[in-house]
């Protein structure tokens, strides 16, 4: 297996590497050591390769990623995989703000809790949080699933469009157009799927389903800004 | 304070005055407080260990500090009192 070393080379140096000399040299496994909460480790990915960080990494880590699958032993600070396109991002601690803002695709599992924002706008991810989610999570999200097997801080799901989110515990405050809505059997079936992908044993019968009930979708003129 | 109440009263009391972004980590001789806004905007994150506590925005400030690999690493939730008594 591969090694690299965040204490012998730059960042700079290793995403040049992943993007330039990985593609080539077919390297399906490494390891990247010492990430000593640096930012922008592994972002850019366009090759599925399997990646296990080793440590604690800082902003963006594996943001905008495609196909990679990227496991991080430690904590991840702000907007982890965020931009993400596709493949899996998991984080065996916590994650900070903003994880898997705007993703596109793909999974990303965080093991502990995400911070606040957790899911913002996001646009067709799926994310799986095993423990609590931070306040204005889900902000102006439009696509895919946040699944969140602890509970939630204020304003979940504020302005939601399509996204659909699953929750095991209690909601401190839902978001203005957010609504708990009855779990239909396909939203078993999707939480007990991506329960499975995400290596958590809950069961889906213990969620709930929250979603837009689509009132801020068109101009009110006789809302006055009340909502 | 200077009124008569605790670090933490003023605080609580602070939360209704100030306006915008802000984290605000304060010290009296025998204690350190650690406080954010509501909205959490600005970065945080805290390492205790038995031998010390450090504030930072990030954990990359934290990571050649000895014993990190062993501290409770955390971040303050948004207007929760956090305090540590010297």
């Amino acid at each position: 297996m591969e090694r690299l070393d965040l204490s012998r080379l730059s960042v700079r140096e290793l995403n040049q590497y992943l993007h330039h000399e990985l593609p080539k040299n077919g390297v399906e496994e490494l390891e990247i050591l010492n990430p000593n909460g640096l930012h922008s480790i592994a972002v850019g990915l366009t090759v599925p390769v399997r990646i296990r960080v080793l440590g604690h990494t800082g902003y963006y880590l594996a943001g905008m990623n495609q196909q990679a699958e990227t496991t991080v032993h430690g904590n991840v600070g702000w907007s982890v995989a965020e931009n993400m396109m596709s493949g899996i991002v998991k984080v065996k601690g916590f994650a900070s703000e903003c994880a898997g803002a705007s993703a596109h695709g793909g999974l990303l599992v965080i093991e502990g809790s995400a911070s606040s924002r957790c899911g913002i706008s996001m646009k067709g991810v799926d994310i799986v949080v095993g423990e609590d989610v931070g306040h204005m999570s889900a902000f102006m999200a439009q696509a895919g699933h946040l699944v969140i097997c602890g509970n939630a801080g204020a304003s979940l799901g504020d302005s939601l469009y399509e996204a659909v989110l699953y929750l095991r515990g209690t909601i401190h405050s839902l978001g203005a157009d957010a609504r708990e809505e009855p779990m239909s059997e396909s939203d078993y079936g999707t939480v007990d799927a991506l329960l499975g992908k995400a290596g958590i044993n809950y069961s889906s019968k213990e969620f709930k389903r929250v979603a837009s009930a689509r009132s801020l979708y068109h101009w009110n003129a006789d809302a006055g800004q009340e909502y | 304070m200077s009124q008569g109440d605790t670090l933490e009263e003023a605080l609580q009391k602070a939360f209704a005055e100030l306006d915008g972004f802000y984290t605000l980590l304060m010290a009296t001789a025998g204690k350190m407080v650690l406080v954010r806004d509501a909205f959490a905007c600005k970065p945080a994150i805290i390492a205790e260990t038995k031998d010390y506590v450090a504030v930072s925005s990030e954990f990359r400030s934290f990571a050649h500090l000895p014993g990190i690999h062993q501290a409770r690493l955390f971040e303050p939730v948004p207007e929760e009192i956090y305090s540590w008594n010297v």
